[in-house]
């Protein structure tokens, strides 16, 4: 075996489709039919559709996608069975965490396909594509480096999101904040460029993907250098 | 192949601000080929060392090796065959399911994964119960699980924590004829047991831990007969009398058996006039045996 135990991609990507991927199919379908429910009357622009309902979405999905994928196997002891393998952890980890993010992903040509249903059109926007991946990169990539560390991996990753959308939804409108506010919002992953509703500049990207990126690894350093047990037998 | 320098772990509490010496300067060396056993009462250090073999953690001080390299490094590069003491695997899995992800992440692929799978669920008669989800399982399919999770792979260093636990004896003779065919002289298996009989057949040496610290390391079965004093019980076919001045010998409570005290080539001698003088002996046995013996002396009586 590889230290990145590929040949392992089928069973995880099983998992992910058995497990997150039936609530993200779930939305999509839901969405298909309160669509198709509402008055033949509406008319509806794909694209915008879209874009609504993923704004609404994606962040909450991308918590389920990726809550405990560390954690979970720390705090059952299952990490013993997979990583008494010849196989290093920091990389399984990194190819579920990759896994993860390709289904989360897939939730907006589903997405598309449920507007279509409606609209007769089939729009997978590049745009929505790419911010989701943003998102991706930093929530997840905050879910995964937390989750090296707690059990409460997503709800670490929530609550610093929240902070960073707070502070930063007032920035944006002008409100003068203290020091200490200005300092958190500065240090926090720039969690706006996953945003649908934000205009980014180039520098914004790529800040969000060197910060994303510095997280995956950061992750990935944790797994290789902290002995996964707590103790004799957990 | 596997050395420990004076290997110490605490385990520290940050919250409650309490620590825990689980393993205090432990030296140790075990040799390539070998079956070692590790004993000791709960809590004495025995999971906390298995632990610091497989790399899933790091000792407070000292240095582990595994054929010089540090454990983690070893086994992300070779993989070992482990057993852990509390089974765990994903509760949803079956156990069909269970053993081929863990031999895809084992290495094996195509032909080879299915042989050594319907191996192992052969070998640990798993064969009707292959469909059924791991929550499932009672506590010995379970144990049988883990034991066979632990074959798939094929090597060098074996560690079976608590291998018994919860078996009925047709597996726990199994277990014991399977441990005896993974012998081989580039192997090193670790059993680590309460179950002293268990250790004494099949081990070559057993180290006792007793408060973290190793207190003794006994001779197995392979050891030579010690010159030391031992207690055996005789038994003899219908209530024969005990011959006069028969060494160190008393009689027991029940009919026809003996309790005879000395050094085994002493009792040999006797037990060998005794049958030349026509009494049939029907069992003769260890009162205690040595590693029992040796495990009280070293970590009391009471543990």
């Amino acid at each position: 075996m590889t230290r990145f135990p590929l040949a392992y991609a089928h069973w995880e990507v099983r998992d992910y489709f058995r497990g997150p991927g039936t609530i993200l199919i779930a939305i999509a379908a839901l969405a298909a039919v309160i669509l198709v429910r509402l008055p033949a009357a509406a008319v509806f622009e794909s694209e915008d559709t879209i874009a609504t309902i993923a704004g609404q979405s994606l962040f909450p999905l991308c918590l389920i996608v990726t809550a405990g994928m560390v954690s979970r196997d720390l705090a059952e002891g299952w990490y013993r069975a997979y990583f008494s393998r010849p196989v290093a952890p920091s990389f399984f980890y990194l190819q579920r965490w990759l896994l993860g993010g390709i289904v989360f992903l897939l939730y907006i040509p589903l997405l598309a396909a449920a507007v279509a249903i409606r609209t007769g059109e089939f729009v997978v926007p590049g745009w929505i594509v790419g911010r989701a991946a943003l998102l991706y990169l930093l929530v997840g990539g905050t879910v995964f480096l937390f989750s090296t560390l707690t059990r409460r991996d997503w709800v670490v990753a929530a609550l610093l999101f929240i902070v960073y959308s707070v502070l930063h939804g007032l920035l944006s409108k002008g409100v003068p904040l203290g020091s200490l506010a200005r300092t958190i919002h500065a240090v926090l992953p720039p969690y706006h460029a996953g945003s649908l509703d934000s205009q980014l500049s180039s520098g914004d990207i790529r800040g969000a993907l060197v910060y994303g990126v510095a997280m995956v690894l950061a992750a990935m350093a944790v797994l290789t250098w902290r002995p996964m047990g707590s103790g004799g037998r957990a | 192949m596997i050395e420990l320098q004076s290997v110490s772990k605490t385990y520290r509490s940050l919250l409650r601000g309490r620590t825990v010496r689980a393993l205090e300067d432990l030296t140790l060396s075990i040799s390539r080929g070998e079956v070692f056993g590790i004993a000791g009462p709960n809590g004495a250090g025995k999971s906390t060392l298995i632990s610091l073999l497989t790399g899933f953690l790091n000792p407070t001080a000292g240095t582990v090796r595994v054929d010089n390299a540090v454990p983690r490094a070893w086994v992300e590069r070779h993989g070992v065959s482990y057993l852990t003491e509390l089974v765990a695997l994903p509760p949803r899995w079956t156990i069909d399911r269970a053993l081929a992800r863990l031999a895809v992440l084992g290495g094996l692929s195509g032909e080879q994964r299915s042989t050594r799978i319907e191996h192992a669920i052969e070998q640990l008669g798993l064969a009707e119960h292959r469909r059924k989800q791991v929550r499932q399982l009672s506590k010995g399919n379970l144990q049988r699980l883990g034991l066979a999770q632990s074959l798939l792979s094929d090597s060098n260093l074996v560690i079976l924590d608590e291998p018994t636990h919860g078996l009925d004896p047709l597996y726990t003779q199994r277990f014991r004829d399977i441990v005896t065919a993974l012998r081989r002289p580039d192997r090193t298996i670790l059993i680590a047991s309460h179950n002293l009989d268990e250790l004494e057949r099949l081990t070559d040496r057993v180290a006792i831990l007793g408060k973290g610290r190793l207190q003794r390391i006994v001779g197995g079965a392979a050891e030579e007969a010690g010159t030391g004093s031992a207690v055996y019980r005789l038994v003899v076919a219908g209530g024969a009398e005990m011959p006069e001045g028969f060494p160190g010998a008393a009689v027991s409570g029940r009919p026809g058996e003996w309790r005879m005290e000395g050094t085994l080539a002493a009792l040999n001698a006797a037990v060998g006039s005794l049958i030349e003088s026509g009494v049939t002996i029907t069992a003769f046995y260890p009162e205690a045996s040595r590693l029992e013996t040796a495990f009280r002396d070293a970590v009391g009586g009471g543990a």
